[in-house]
């Protein structure tokens, strides 16, 4: 038996002006380029709960329209994507249907549309692949595959089970960085996080020595890799995090990950963190005014944070970790001002990189309830339209033009080689001065 | 290829965790597998090793090896 195992590939922007004006930024072009060369986690994970016996085949799939002849030599075809892509996805099921292949599909948007996505599969997965793939290939091999698979109580399945994600199955070549997850959710409760709370409301994370073995089965493929760490936020329990990031230092790798602005509050954890080869953190300041924080998560703790960010990024950066903040714009609180705050307090707090999105109500998300119950979505299944940086909604204190002209602004004005090549300069000067990572 | 170009290679094989034999004086660094992040750190480990501080105006169009060498060499030369 042989299941072919694709993912969706690729960055996605569907305005034309952004995608004009975005490839002519190098800095936009960069972060966009390394998110479209990472490998599909879910993808290794639900190989490596594939019984030994099973073939599988890993496949990436950019853009489905360029997919002339498709590859038909498998029993089964598991596909996952995210929103942006679902369009595509679904087309790329149809096809093997009609080609009388069986498909199963997966991944963050149908977990939020289970219905919708088995219009177009033999088979939904609503969850987490380690409980419940071994089920289905089961299920399958009897000739009872289900039209669900759903997680009886999602985030309980105990990470510390969780096998190391099959990395044999990828090229070297072709990827710059890979990819770990420690973690699965974040105790903050954004309205707008598409991520967090898809696999239930907790946290969990996984025992250090399971991380560090699967970084160690990295290196043997990867002497010395870049990881990024594919969590929603790494550094919430500190006690765990200084164990891991101890364990960490030895293996000398270079990574990447999320977390929030808490981590400014321990210099020891800073210390480890760029010790232990960490290159940049990119942390979620989402807003730099107060009436668009305001409710952003139940209890503000962000809004309680924003008057602490510069000093927060300066302690950081100053240790020697970039910071990438994110903002995100279109925010209730939002006027037509947001634009020229955020670009000022970039300038700032001389954050290296900075990642402004447009507000987007993923399916299944607080934010997508409220505002369709509000009559502000544009149309009320535009996922194509959910790749982060296009409009789908009305925004409460400016217009849809606002927005969209301020943004590409934004972009004008943070992007620009010439800006950035001044907090490069800055945050050269002060690695410089810094003792060796690892010493 | 010269000593110094030698040199520079070795160092951003070292930093940029590349085998050396996949490095060209025409290689483009993001095909190497060196991202901004990266870059940022392999000019600072060659200022370090040549005690000189590259301009905010030098760092511009940094796109391959031959690049970074050009820029080495002419704040060396100054």
């Amino acid at each position: 038996m042989k299941v072919g195992l694709m993912a969706l590939s690729g960055v996605r922007v569907r305005n034309e002006k952004l995608v004009k004006l975005g490839v002519t930024l190098p800095q936009f072009v960069s972060r966009g380029k390394v998110i479209a060369q990472l490998p599909s986690l879910s993808l290794l994970i639900i190989a490596s709960v594939t019984p030994d016996d099973v073939e599988v085949d890993y496949v990436e799939v950019p853009d489905v329209s360029q997919v002339k002849e498709l590859n038909l030599d498998y029993d089964l075809v598991a596909i996952t994507s995210y929103s942006a892509q679902i369009y595509e996805a679904y087309e790329l099921a149809g096809r093997y249907k009609e080609a009388g292949i069986p498909v199963v599909i997966g991944g963050t948007h149908v977990i939020a549309e289970p219905e919708e996505a088995k219009r177009y599969a033999d088979s939904v997965v609503i969850g987490e692949a380690e409980p419940l793939w071994p089920k289905l290939i089961e299920d399958f091999r009897n000739g009872s595959l289900q039209p669900f698979y759903k997680e009886e109580r999602p985030g309980t399945y105990d990470l510390a089970n969780s096998p190391v994600p099959r990395y044999d199955l990828l090229e070297p070549k072709n990827y710059n960085r890979i990819t770990v997850q420690t973690s699965r959710g974040c105790p903050y409760d954004c309205e707008f996080c598409a991520g967090s709370k898809l696999f239930g409301t907790g946290f969990r994370q996984k025992p250090v020595d399971l991380v560090i073995r699967e970084i160690k089965s990295i290196k043997e493929k990867w002497p010395k890799p870049f990881i990024e760490f594919a969590d929603d936020n790494t550094f919430v329990d500190k006690k765990w995090s200084k164990d891991f990031l101890r364990a960490l230092i030895p293996l000398e790798i270079k990574w990447f990950t999320e977390t929030d602005i808490s981590v400014a509050d321990d210099e020891e954890l800073i210390r480890l963190i760029y010790h232990s080869g960490c290159y940049q953190l990119l942390i979620g300041l989402e807003s730099t005014n107060r009436a668009s924080l305001n409710g952003i998560d139940t209890h503000n703790w962000k809004l309680k944070r924003l008057d602490g960010y510069l000093a927060a990024i300066n302690r950081i950066q100053s240790n020697g970790i970039t910071v990438n903040g994110c903002f995100v714009v279109g925010l209730d609180g939002d006027t037509p001002s947001i634009f020229r705050e955020i670009r000022d307090f970039i300038q700032k707090s001389r954050l290296l990189e900075a990642q402004v999105t447009v507000l987007t109500p993923y399916p299944g998300t607080p934010l997508y309830k409220r505002l369709k119950s509000e009559g502000r979505l544009l149309k009320e299944k535009y996922w194509d339209r959910c790749t982060m940086f296009d409009i789908n909604f009305r925004p409460k204190k400016m217009s849809i033009e606002e927005l969209e002209k301020g943004l590409l602004w934004l972009f004008k004005e943070i992007y620009t080689e010439e800006k950035y090549l001044k907090r490069k300069r800055y945050y050269m000067d002060i690695i410089k001065k810094l003792p060796k990572r690892g010493t | 290829m010269s000593k110094l170009e030698q040199e520079i290679i070795d160092i951003i094989a070292e930093e940029g965790a590349i085998d050396k034999s996949e490095i060209r004086v025409d290689s483009n660094l993001y095909d190497l597998g060196i991202d901004s992040l990266s870059s940022l750190e392999i000019l600072v480990a060659l200022e370090e090793k040549y005690d000189i501080r590259i301009s905010q105006n030098r760092l511009k169009k940094i796109d391959n090896i031959r690049d970074i060498i050009r820029v080495i060499s002419d704040e060396l030369e100054k």
